[in-house]
């Protein structure tokens, strides 16, 4: 090849430029997103414990080694042994087992949680956003005022008003309290993004209003709501296990992890294993998928970098 | 500035009220009130009484009946004694008694946890950033969202088996060893019982603000007036600590605000599984005890809690930068 021209000079020095940032060229936005992602090891590693957690829950009554509610009581206060490779408890149950089996209302709590909130979230500060004025101001008041409280006592008390002890009533109460984060960074976006030309294009070609906001918007604004519904698993499973180790969650006989320590303490010192693995995996199911929340923050949008 | 703040006091004020009145709905909207609890503890209780205790409380009054009631009971007292508060039902006390002590041990506790997680937080985030990408850094960060990620609850427990039972370092729970002296043996005994809920209150913001003040510093040190420092030739203690520090705290006061409502989340579970007896622990027994004052009360402390530091957060935000202008 002949001497390069100043222009062929120029383009190569800004392809090696963005190549040196971790900008690959001729490559969409999820392409650039999921090479970025692969870079971070612990989102990796976060990611992939996130699904086989999942999988362990979903698979659990094909997978457990012992019967979930079969009571034994000449095997009670087993220690961790072969057999039993978390002991048992105090009805002779695998602790294993129920840890399986209680992972699957845990994580659905984790998972509805997260969409409940990404959904009334995304919506409210949609409409926030783009309407503005007194709509705007009276839900960022709100806003204000819910990320202001200690939400624990509040749960306490919704909990106490809402009978029942299933998924539904604690999702509900986590959706209550929950949306503003989402709805906050929505607004943010949509504020940002509705003068923009396409919305202007929408707007003349005759769209509606909700078809702007769900066609338009909302897309656009999407990537900070995946972030913030993936470290809503592991807040909404923090929250529910608090939440049922007071008392005031998912009810026995379903188990949850949170549950399974309500009486934990009292054993603590006959059956220490009982208190010890069934927060081992709350824990480490919420360090997976914040993890993985941080990972995506950084591939999906690196402005919000912390 | 000053026509600022009092914008924001009175936001605050607006803030306290709409609160009390939402807490106050729900919690008078709880199935279940002391009568019926009374009538379940003694079933010798005649139907007239109970009926006679319903009215005398006001039980089946409309919920803003009550609100208002208790509002004056909150600002003048009740009408009896003249007890702010008023009465708690559960123990036959004033209010105002039963908070005060346990007002003064959650302190004990929030302070501790605040000041540790503040210093090992703010320390272990500036290392974190003058190392980065060393393995030390890289310790810290996943130390951080271990930190972020444990439930407070269960890290208690692991704490009493390991340090309390294992190696019976520190007591299971409670607040004073029984018969000891007052004074300094007192004082000593309440710090060896401290040490354990405040390590295990203070780790999630102590993660929260490592991890943030390692990206603040992060980005000032890569400021123009940091290089600037460095190239008076100053040397590089003084250039972190006076130049570089002072400004990456900035956006820290902020979330040291914020994060009040979450330590004091924390509080009700770390005092729960402790057994301190402190706010936390009153809330929820008040709470499922249906004794409104009391669960009020400490509703409305935890609210105001949030509220002032709040407004002290915006007083430190604008003294601190004067960059910044409210008017």
């Amino acid at each position: 090849m002949a001497q390069a021209t100043p222009q062929q000079i120029a383009l190569e020095l800004e392809r090696r430029r963005k190549e040196a940032a971790g900008v690959a060229i001729g490559q969409s936005y999820m392409q650039i997103a999921w090479r970025r992602f692969l870079k971070h090891r612990l989102a990796l590693i976060g990611g992939t414990a996130a699904i086989a957690l999942t999988l362990m829950a979903i698979l659990a009554p094909w997978i457990a080694p012992h019967s979930f509610e079969k009571i034994n009581l000449q095997e009670r206060w087993v220690s961790p042994t072969l057999q039993n490779v978390f002991g048992t408890d105090e009805l002779g149950r695998d602790v294993l087992t129920r840890i399986m089996f209680a992972g699957r209302i845990s994580l659905v709590v984790g998972y509805v949680t997260a969409i409940a909130i990404s959904i009334s979230g995304a919506l409210i500060g949609a409409v926030a956003g783009f309407y503005g004025g007194w709509v705007d101001n009276s839900l960022m008041r709100l806003v204000d005022i819910l990320i202001s409280v200690p939400v624990l006592p509040l749960y306490l008390i919704l909990a106490a008003l809402i009978p029942g002890g299933g998924v539904g009533r604690i999702v509900l109460i986590f959706t209550v309290f929950g949306w503003t984060t989402v709805a906050r960074l929505v607004r943010g976006q949509i504020l940002s993004l509705k003068s923009a030309d396409f919305v202007e294009a929408g707007r003349a070609m005759g769209a509606s209003e909700v078809r702007i906001i769900l066609r338009h918007l909302i897309p656009n604004a999407l990537a900070p709501v995946i972030v913030a519904a993936t470290l809503t698993v592991g807040n909404a499973i923090l929250a529910e296990s608090g939440l049922s180790f007071l008392g005031l969650g998912i009810q026995p006989p379903t188990p949850s992890w949170g549950n399974m320590l309500t009486r934990a303490q009292e054993y603590l010192l006959k059956a220490s294993w009982l208190a010890v693995f069934p927060g081992l995996f709350i824990f480490l199911t919420v360090l997976s998928f914040n993890f993985l929340g941080d990972g995506l923050r950084d591939a999906l949008d690196p402005r919000l970098k912390t | 500035m000053q026509r600022f703040l009092f914008r924001r006091f009175v936001h605050g004020i607006f803030i306290l009220v709409g609160l009390s009145v939402l807490m106050f709905s729900l919690l008078v909207m709880t199935p279940g009130d002391p009568v019926e609890l009374l009538q379940a503890s003694n079933p010798d209780v005649r139907p007239e009484d109970t009926a006679m205790l319903r009215k005398y409380y006001g039980l089946d009054d409309p919920v803003y009946v009550r609100y208002v009631k208790w509002v004056r009971i909150l600002v003048l007292g009740d009408p009896a004694t003249g007890a702010r508060l008023g009465y708690s039902r559960t123990y036959g006390q004033p209010v105002m008694k039963i908070i005060g002590d346990r007002l003064k041990n959650t302190l004990w506790l929030l302070s501790g946890a605040f000041v540790l997680a503040f210093v090992v937080g703010v320390s272990a985030g500036i290392y974190s950033a003058l190392h980065q990408y060393s393995k030390a850094d890289y310790a810290i960060t996943v130390a951080a969202f271990a930190g972020h990620s444990v439930p407070v609850f269960w890290q208690g427990i692991v704490f009493i088996l390991l340090f309390a039972v294992w190696i019976p370092w520190f007591p299971a729970g409670g607040m004073l060893t029984p018969g000891v002296a007052p004074g300094w043996p007192a004082l000593m005994d309440r710090l060896w019982h401290l040490i354990l809920p405040v390590i295990v209150l203070a780790t999630f913001n102590t993660a929260a603000w490592a991890r943030y003040m390692r990206s603040s510093m992060l980005e000032v040190i890569r400021q123009d007036y940091v290089r600037t420092a460095r190239a008076k030739g100053n040397a590089e203690r003084i250039v972190i600590r006076r130049h570089a520090m002072r400004n990456a705290l900035i956006p820290i006061i902020t979330l040291v605000a914020l994060s009040v409502p979450g330590l004091l989340n924390g509080s009700v579970l770390t005092e729960t599984v402790f057994s301190w007896p402190g706010m936390g622990l009153l809330l929820f027994q008040a709470v499922l005890g249906h004794d409104y004052n009391v669960a009020m009360a400490v509703l409305l402390f935890l609210a105001l809690t949030t509220v002032v530091f709040n407004l002290l957060a915006d007083v430190a935000y604008a003294m601190a930068d004067p960059r910044i202008r409210y008017d």
